[in-house]
């Protein structure tokens, strides 16, 4: 292993999963006439099974990329392939685990985590109530199936979001910060537990975070953002041995190393912005 | 927690508040029986056996009880109760048959909302006595012109409830819809309606109370029968027993209905049952 930070090396596309090509997203602010550039020249490729993490200060466009690769948000440049194909919108291909969890108040969790195959219409035949009751079980809620949301800790309820997620059997997950409002031992534990389910569902996720120790506690790759406009950084191999302990990993040296980079870059750009601001 | 936050702006620990907030259901019944009763028993004092003031002007509670029974047993009582029923019935049932759709509407199309909105909150500003006269000359001297005002007094509020209970739908929960491929026609089902559902039971408990007020405004200016017309015939006969008697009816009826309200909504909607409270 090296001890110095290599950029990581440009993917071949034919074998990436998620293509990004010159990505720009740009609004009209209709109260000043002019031309927010949200995220502007983002290229990258993922490739199947990888864990990729996102990582840059608040508004540097991290949500934006994610909300294009989902399909919610339409790019104004350049465009994202899934498989080879251009996204034009949500497909049951992606899903996403949301930062507020994004839950039904009026649903019980067994109901919540079935909304997925139900807005998908994928309620066909009587297969789905097993995945359903195998999807709580795998995220560890098995006996609050008929909770409310309300009745549940933010964490557990997160555990909802991630299951409601997973029983859709998407070949990629969108994370946005996920784990940004629980509390710090739940964050830890809940680190943990999402490292385990995609080592076990051999997933491709996309993992946003604000957090230096949580881009390269999860990430095979991290990908830093800066902001003004949002734009890719640089990108960084990990190359850390999985399963990662939290505890073992703190004293790794090339924790350490990673550590200390991403914090000089993140806080030029955290600088930047509060000066732009 | 829910201590806590049910003892509102009282932060003290201890004291009554917190004695009021952690009873059960059945003990909160008994401090409000308690609280009836005392009340009762200092008005039939300071009424009835020391005299202070003119029981003409202000009956003890046995002789508006006495009052209650000479309605009753006279007949006026079952004949003017049913007419007000049935007005208040009637009324109300216009109210959330136009209050419900057009609320929904306004919360769907913002077209609308910017059309109805000022209309609607213009006419709910004014003092539901201002439309008696014109009620009058629009329906006659019968059930109409009361009918009209528990019309108009209670739409407004199921209106304007379901309005604003669609506009402030959760935008996350409407993304997680989106995200998993949802339709116009499943978001609008299983999350804009259900998510509405609180804010129609708000309004309704509201346009219960307004409508019984309506009601009795309408009765009280030259209607022949009703309760209103009751209380209006005792009082200007200086059977003030009698008056208070048919006062008292009408607050049971309205109390009565917002409990009803409050049942069917737990049964309806039992995600919305608050904690101890």
């Amino acid at each position: 292993m090296t001890t110095t930070i290599e950029p990581a090396e440009d993917e071949a596309s034919v074998s990436s999963l998620i293509s990004v090509r010159d990505l720009g997203v740009s609004y009209d602010v209709a109260r000043t006439g002019k031309k927010l550039v949200a995220i502007e020249g983002v290229d990258l490729d993922v490739r199947e099974g990888e864990f990729v993490t996102v990582l840059g200060p608040s508004g540097c466009g991290k949500t934006t990329f994610m909300n294009v690769i989902a399909g919610l948000v339409k790019p104004s440049a350049g465009q994202v392939l899934v498989a080879g194909e251009p996204v034009t919108g949500p497909g049951p291909d992606r899903a996403v685990v949301f930062q507020d969890y994004a839950l039904l108040p009026w649903r019980t969790v067994f109901d919540n985590v079935k909304f997925g195959l139900e807005m998908q219409k994928a309620l066909k035949g009587g297969g789905w109530r097993d995945r359903v009751q195998e999807a709580i079980e795998l995220v560890g809620l098995s006996g609050f199936e008929h909770s409310y949301p309300r009745e549940l800790s933010g964490g557990m309820q997160q555990r909802v979001g991630l299951a409601r997620a997973i029983v859709a059997e998407p070949r990629i997950l969108l994370m946005d910060e996920p784990l940004g409002a629980v509390d710090a031992l739940t964050r830890e534990v809940m680190r943990a537990e999402i490292e385990k389910l995609i080592a076990a569902t051999g997933k491709t996720v996309l993992f946003i975070t604000h957090s230096i120790e949580e881009a390269i506690l999860l990430g095979d790759r991290i990908v830093v953002f800066k902001s003004h406009p949002g734009a890719i950084k640089e990108v960084i191999e990990t190359g850390l041995a999985r399963p990662r302990s939290e505890r073992s990993i703190q004293s790794d040296p090339r924790f350490l190393e990673l550590r200390d980079h991403l914090w000089d870059a993140l806080q030029g750009e955290a600088t930047a912005a509060a000066v732009s601001k | 927690m829910s201590t806590f936050l049910a003892s509102g702006p009282n932060l003290g620990r201890g004291g009554i508040g917190a004695w009021l907030a952690g009873l059960s259901t059945r003990g909160k019944a008994l401090v409000l029986a308690a609280e009836v009763v005392v009340m009762l028993v200092l008005w039939q004092l300071v009424v009835g056996v020391l005299g202070w003031i003119n029981p003409v002007f202000f009956p003890p509670p046995s002789a508006i009880w006495q009052g209650f029974l000479e309605l009753w047993s006279s007949g006026v009582l079952a004949t003017n109760a049913l007419v007000s029923l049935q007005a208040w019935l009637t009324g109300f049932a216009i109210a959330v048959a136009i209050g419900i759709p057009l609320g929904l509407l306004m919360g769907t199309s913002l077209p609308v909302d910017r059309v109805v909105g000022p209309i609607a909150w213009t006419v709910y500003a004014t003092p539901t006595i201002a439309y008696q006269p014109l009620a009058k000359a629009w329906f006659g001297f019968g059930i109409g012109p009361v009918i009209f005002l528990v019309a108009i007094s209670a739409v407004f509020p199921i209106l304007l409830n379901v309005a604003a209970g669609m506009r402030t739908t959760n935008p996350s929960i409407v993304r997680a819809g989106a995200v998993f491929g949802a339709s116009r026609f499943q978001l609008y089902r299983s999350v804009y309606l259900p998510s509405t559902v609180p804010f129609l039971f708000a309004g309704l408990r509201q346009a219960v109370v307004l409508a019984t007020i309506g009601m009795v405004v309408a009765e009280l200016t030259g209607s022949a029968q009703g309760m209103g017309a009751v209380i209006i015939r005792a009082a200007n006969t200086y059977q003030t027993d009698q008056a208070f008697a048919a006062i008292a009816l009408v607050v049971v009826w309205s109390v009565g209905m917002t409990q009803v309200v409050t049942l069917v909504e737990r049964w309806v909607a039992p995600w919305t049952r608050k904690g101890s409270r």
